[in-house]
Parts: structure tokens; C-alpha cells; sequence
């Protein structure tokens, strides 16, 4: 027992001195907030786990867009300093990122970029005086000026709404949903649909699966009478398509910008061609673009995987360090926010930019097709 | 500071997670992978009470325990045929079936979008929106876990348990009906870790299934294991080691290309070594 003793107290002891000595010396050290010293920007989303995708391309996308700002001297000659979280899409180690970031590393500015940790950190904004911008998801739900949260990203419920379009502008019907209950994005993607096709006299019916699942077959069969699959997940899309061929149906398929990812294309097994899917990619005129893409292509040895990650995190950045901290000189949200809000067809990498007074800037998505491969506009 | 307070809510929290599996597993020596569901009913109970009809926090929590107890009765009943290998399995099914209601029961869980804007307890006026008053708060009902354990496993009752774990069949010679003592301690495990549910979704202010997952059983579990099982301080101390310490490796200054899958390796080689040297965990006085 004595010896359990000690052992409890040495493993204490040590854990509270280093505790004391990380979070104690970064908050006594850390104070350069708002007039001198760096200035700070906070990321959070997924950097590790099954929702990587989401985060790892973003974060680099925001390097190049702070190491542009400070290339070119900072904000008054004070220069950006990134911090990043991994929060592996987990609501409460967004929390944890949260409050390291503001309260330890005094940051000011947080792009968040996991949809249930957004909520959970909505309250927290406002009462810590600290901006969130949300570079993956735009609604009114995320969205919310006067809690100091605000999104420049692609509206989810865009993409449900262009898959029915699309859809009733073929003469569907019915049509069969299946989604991944990983998160809720593709839950949110189903409501939208959902509710656009009804109303259009659309029937539909609604299966869903695990993302560990790697047989669809049950789903498959009940939806079998409609006459077209929306797939609403990852990479697994893939497999569900071939299972679908495997099955012997000959069905159209509509489903999200996922299916340009070459694991899905290669799960697939060529039954992936001429599927119908909402996708983002930048105008090819737009020579912001390109030039982001280059950069991207040159930091990391490719292009982004998704770049509905990647160039809306850009241009938060960008917006922040071209437009908005010139003018506030400092990172205090209230300036910030009133800022960002003034901003109107700013000129960035996923078009014009501007900003509703709910603190909303969606970009829409649009309906394309999968030929040999390759996306093409309808 | 405030960065620690949270920390200092998170490991009050999983404390209470801890203890109410150490019942089970530690001292009654029923593999249990099923603590989430219990915990996840619980934060539930208290988002839809709170956020749908305005109830006091105190009683959500109330209300909590009589479900998770109810649920956990008839759960613990069928899963009392089983032993071993074959209880975890069935636990493990259990936790599998209640994320799936979270997901699906979309008109009362809200599915994958989750429930926000969970308010703070308050209590005769007196409000906990303060996160230094809220960590007093679990402070107490994390000590009350503690205490009421540390009573249950030292009286004649726990003396049971133990013995029903170390040998079912000698105790049930005795004339013992082993079904109501483990069921019994199914059902206040199930109770506690409603509890914790409910300040987790309190502080937190949003729920969703993710949060409730077979992942976070195994983590409750690793908890249990790490600190040693079947001894209340070493619940509390494993609690606090896998709280503390992915929080701790946020500040070991690795290149940010790499930082975050090193968090992860680095957390999964401590845990590893800790194991290969203390098998039995930190304080543990049973092995599974």
C-alpha cells in the first residue's frame, strides 16, 4: 500500500509540475495579445482520424495564405503567427482546443472547422471575445454574427438542393437515399434533398449506414424500386456503386463531390461513370485560383483533395490579412467581426465574397458529371 | 486558467465515468463495454429536458438515473445469463444499440445534427455558468461517486462482489443469489454514469452520438485499466493521466506537419509502456 502510495504521488507530483510549468509559463509568457508581438490565428478540425480529409489539406491551404501575409512584411510589420489544433472531429476535444488556443495562447481569431464543436464553442466565442469564422460549413445553423461566429464555406444544404434539381430536370421520380452516419454533414445533405424533391412532388425513401460498413446490400435491395441512388458518404460511395452493380441493377447515380476521389473511383470498379454529383471547384478563369493551386500543388506534391477544404480556408486568411487586420490593426473580435462584415465581392480564390449581416458567405454548389473520370459541368 | 478549469471539469467527469465502471469491471469482474450508452442516456435525458421543456438541471439528472436504472435493469437481466468473454460481447452489442437509437430516433435525438444550446445547472437562483463554480460543482458529485464506492465496495455487499468474482459458483454455495448482486451493481454503475452525462452535456452545451460511441467505452475502460482496476483512487488517478496527458502533449513543440499524428503516437507508446511495466495498472488490485 505504501508503495502505491508513492507511486500515486511521484505520478501526481510530476503530471501537476509539468501542468504548471506548459500552462502557467505559456499564460505568463504568452501576453502579447492585441498591441505587440505576433499576430495570432487559431485553427481547429481534423487533422487526424477518420475525418482527416476534412482538415489536413485546409491547414496548409492556411499556411500559404499566412506565410503570403507575412512575406510581405505581417500587418503594421507585427507578423501572423498560425497555431493549429488537431481536434479529430470530437466534439469535446474541440473544447479542449478551444480553450487551450484562446486562454493559454491568447488567440483571438479561430477558424474552426468541425460542425458539433462549433456549438460547442458558440457561447464560449461571446463570452471570450474571440471570432470564429468556419471555413467548412455555412448555414444559418453555424452561422451567427451576434455570437461572434460567422462561415465562409460551401452551404450543405446547397448540395441537396442541386442533386434534386438536377434530378427533377431529368423527369425522376423517386429516388432512393443512402447516407453515412459518420457526421452530420451528409445528414444535413439528406434533409435538404429530401426536402426539395417532395416539394416537388418527389417520392423518396431513406436508408442509412455506419462508417465501418462495408456491405450495403440490405439497403441496397429496399431501395431497389426507385429509379435512382443518391449516395451520400465517403470514400465508400465507391463500394456501395459496385455492390449496386454487383447486384445486377442498372441505376443512375447522384451523390456528392466525394466521388472524385480516386479511392472511390477505384472501389467503384468503372460503375462510377456518368454519375451526377454537387461538386465546387473554382471558376478555371479565375487566376487567384490557379495560382493558389500551384502553391498548394508545390508545398505538398499534389493538388487538394477536396477544394471545398482548402480555398475557402485560403481566403478567410486572406481576407483577414489583406483587408481586415490593416484596418483594425489589432485582433479584437468586435473590430474583426465588423470588418469582416463590411466586406462586399471581395476578389478571392472561390470567386466574390461577401458577407450577410448574419455573418454568412455561402458558395453554392453545382450539379457536374463523372466522364472518364473527370468532372464536367452540365 | 480557464484551460484548466475545463481540464479540471474533463477529468471530474471521467472520474465519475471511472468509478461507476469500476463496479462492474474492477470489483464485480464483469467485462463491461457498455458504459457510453449509460453516460450518453444521460447527457441526452438532460439536452432534451433542458433545452425542450425547461427543466432544472438538478432533476434532469434525477430523471437521468431512472432511466439509465430502468434501461439498465432490463439490460443487466439478460446480460446476466451470460459470463466472460460472452458478457463483454453482449455489453458490446448493448452500446452498438443505443448509439444506433441516438442516430436514428431523429425526432426526439435530432440523429447526427445533435441538440445545442444546453444551458448551465442553477439551483435557488444561484447559476453555474461560471466554469470555476461548475467545476465545484462535479468537484462534489465526483467526491460523492467517490465516497459512495468506497462505501459500497467496503461494506458486506461489496465483500459479495468480490467474491462473486473471484469465484461465482463457491459464493453461490453459500446460498447467495449472485443475479441480484451483480445486477444491482449494473444498475448503480448505469445511475452514476448517467450523472456523468448530464454535466458533460451541461458544460459542453451540445450533444451529439459521436461523443457516445463504442470508442469512448474502450476509452472509459482503458481509464479503469490504467489506474487499476478494482480500487477507487486508481479510477480517479486513470482519469486523470488519460485527460491530462493528450493535453500535455499539445505543447511538446513538434514541427506542425507532423504535430497531430505524433500527439497520437506519442499518447498510444505512453500507454503501451505503461502497460508492458504495469500490467496491472497503476493501482490495480485485480487483473482482468
Amino acid at each position: 500500500m505504501a508503495k502505491n502510495n508513492s507511486i500515486i504521488l511521484k505520478i501526481v507530483a510530476g503530471l501537476v509540475v509539468l501542468a504548471v510549468l506548459y500552462f502557467g509559463g505559456n499564460a505568463v509568457f504568452n501576453n502579447n495579445t492585441s498591441e505587440t508581438g505576433p499576430i495570432k490565428i487559431g485553427y481547429i478540425g481534423p487533422l487526424t482520424g477518420p475525418s482527416a480529409v476534412l482538415g489536413m489539406d485546409a491547414v496548409k491551404a492556411v499556411e500559404i495564405a499566412v506565410s503570403e501575409a507575412n512575406a510581405k512584411g505581417g500587418i503594421d510589420g507585427r507578423q501572423i503567427e498560425l497555431l493549429i489544433e488537431d481536434d479529430q472531429y470530437l466534439t469535446k476535444n474541440t473544447v479542449s482546443a478551444y480553450d487551450k488556443l484562446v486562454h493559454t495562447d491568447k488567440v483571438k481569431i479561430l477558424l474552426v472547422a468541425s460542425y458539433g464543436g462549433m456549438f460547442a464553442v458558440k457561447d464560449r466565442a461571446l463570452r471570450d471575445d474571440v471570432l470564429i469564422i468556419n471555413p467548412l460549413d455555412c448555414n444559418k445553423d453555424v452561422a451567427d454574427a451576434d455570437k461572434n461566429i460567422l462561415c465562409l464555406a460551401t452551404e450543405t444544404e446547397s448540395i441537396g438542393r442541386v442533386l434534386a434539381g438536377q434530378m427533377l430536370d431529368e423527369g425522376r421520380e423517386t429516388a432512393g437515399i443512402m447516407y453515412s452516419t459518420k457526421d452530420t454533414f451528409m445528414a444535413l445533405v439528406a434533409d435538404s434533398f429530401k426536402k426539395a424533391f417532395e416539394a416537388k412532388g418527389g417520392k423518396v425513401l431513406v436508408e442509412s449506414f455506419n462508417y465501418e460498413d462495408d456491405d450495403f446490400r440490405t439497403q441496397i435491395l429496399k431501395l431497389k424500386e426507385m429509379e435512382v441512388f443518391v449516395l451520400l458518404g465517403h470514400d465508400e460511395v465507391g463500394l456501395i456503386m459496385k455492390q449496386v452493380g454487383t447486384l445486377g441493377m442498372d441505376k443512375p447515380f447522384f451523390t456528392t463531390g466525394t466521388i472524385t476521389s480516386p479511392v472511390a473511383q477505384e472501389l467503384a470498379g468503372g460503375n462510377e461513370e456518368d454519375t451526377v454529383f454537387a461538386f465546387w471547384e473554382a471558376d478555371a478563369k479565375n487566376q487567384k485560383a490557379k495560382e493558389f493551386n500551384d502553391k498548394f500543388t508545390k508545398l505538398v506534391g499534389r493538388g487538394p483533395i477536396l477544394s471545398l477544404t482548402t480555398h475557402p480556408a485560403y481566403d478567410v486568411v486572406k481576407i483577414l490579412t489583406d483587408v481586415v487586420l490593416p484596418k483594425t490593426k489589432s485582433t479584437d473580435a468586435d473590430k474583426v467581426k465588423a470588418e469582416l462584415l463590411k466586406v462586399v465581392n471581395y476578389e478571392g480564390v472561390t470567386g466574390k465574397v461577401t458577407f450577410s449581416k448574419e455573418g454568412l458567405a455561402p458558395i453554392q454548389e453545382k450539379a457536374f458529371r463523372l466522364m472518364g473520370g473527370v468532372p464536367v459541368k452540365i | 486558467m480557464e484551460y484548466l478549469i475545463h481540464i479540471g471539469i474533463l477529468i471530474g467527469i471521467y472520474s465519475i465515468l471511472a468509478l461507476s465502471l469500476n463496479l462492474t469491471v474492477g470489483f464485480t469482474g464483469l467485462l463491461s463495454i457498455t458504459q457510453a450508452a449509460f453516460y450518453g442516456i444521460g447527457a441526452y435525458v438532460t439536452a432534451i429536458l433542458l433545452t425542450s421543456y425547461g427543466m432544472n438541471f438538478f432533476l434532469s439528472i434525477l430523471v437521468g438515473m431512472f432511466i439509465s436504472g430502468v434501461i439498465s435493469f432490463i439490460i443487466g437481466f439478460v446480460l446476466s445469463r451470460f459470463d466472460g468473454d460472452y458478457f463483454a460481447l453482449g455489453s458490446f452489442g448493448f452500446n452498438i444499440i443505443v448509439y444506433s437509437i441516438f442516430l436514428n430516433w431523429q425526432s426526439l435525438t435530432r440523429g447526427p445534427l445533435g441538440i445545442p444550446g444546453i444551458s448551465k445547472p442553477e439551483l435557488f437562483g444561484l447559476d453555474f455558468n461560471e466554469n470555476i463554480v461548475f467545476l465545484g460543482l462535479v468537484t462534489i458529485f465526483a467526491l460523492l461517486a467517490y465516497l459512495l464506492s468506497e462505501f459500497i465496495v467496503n461494506s458486506s455487499f461489496g465483500r459479495v462482489l468480490k467474491a462473486i468474482r473471484e469465484d461465482e459458483k463457491v459464493i453461490q454455495v453459500y446460498g447467495y443469489n449472485t443475479l441480484f448482486y451483480k445486477l444491482t451493481i449494473f444498475v448503480i454503475g448505469a445511475t452514476f454514469a448517467s450523472i456523468a452525462g448530464a454535466f458533460f452535456a451541461s458544460y459542453i452545451t451540445y450533444v451529439d452520438p459521436s461523443s457516445f460511441a463504442l470508442s469512448e467505452s474502450i476509452f472509459i475502460l482503458a481509464i479503469i485499466i490504467l489506474g487499476g482496476l478494482a480500487n477507487n483512487k486508481g479510477a480517479v488517478l486513470g482519469a486523470f493521466c488519460l485527460i491530462i496527458l493528450p493535453e500535455l502533449l499539445r505543447f511538446v513543440g513538434f514541427s506542425s506537419d507532423i504535430a497531430a499524428q505524433m500527439r497520437q503516437v506519442t499518447y498510444g507508446l505512453i500507454l503501451v509502456l505503461l502497460m508492458l511495466y504495469r500490467p496491472q495498472g497503476l493501482l490495480g488490485e485485480y487483473k482482468l
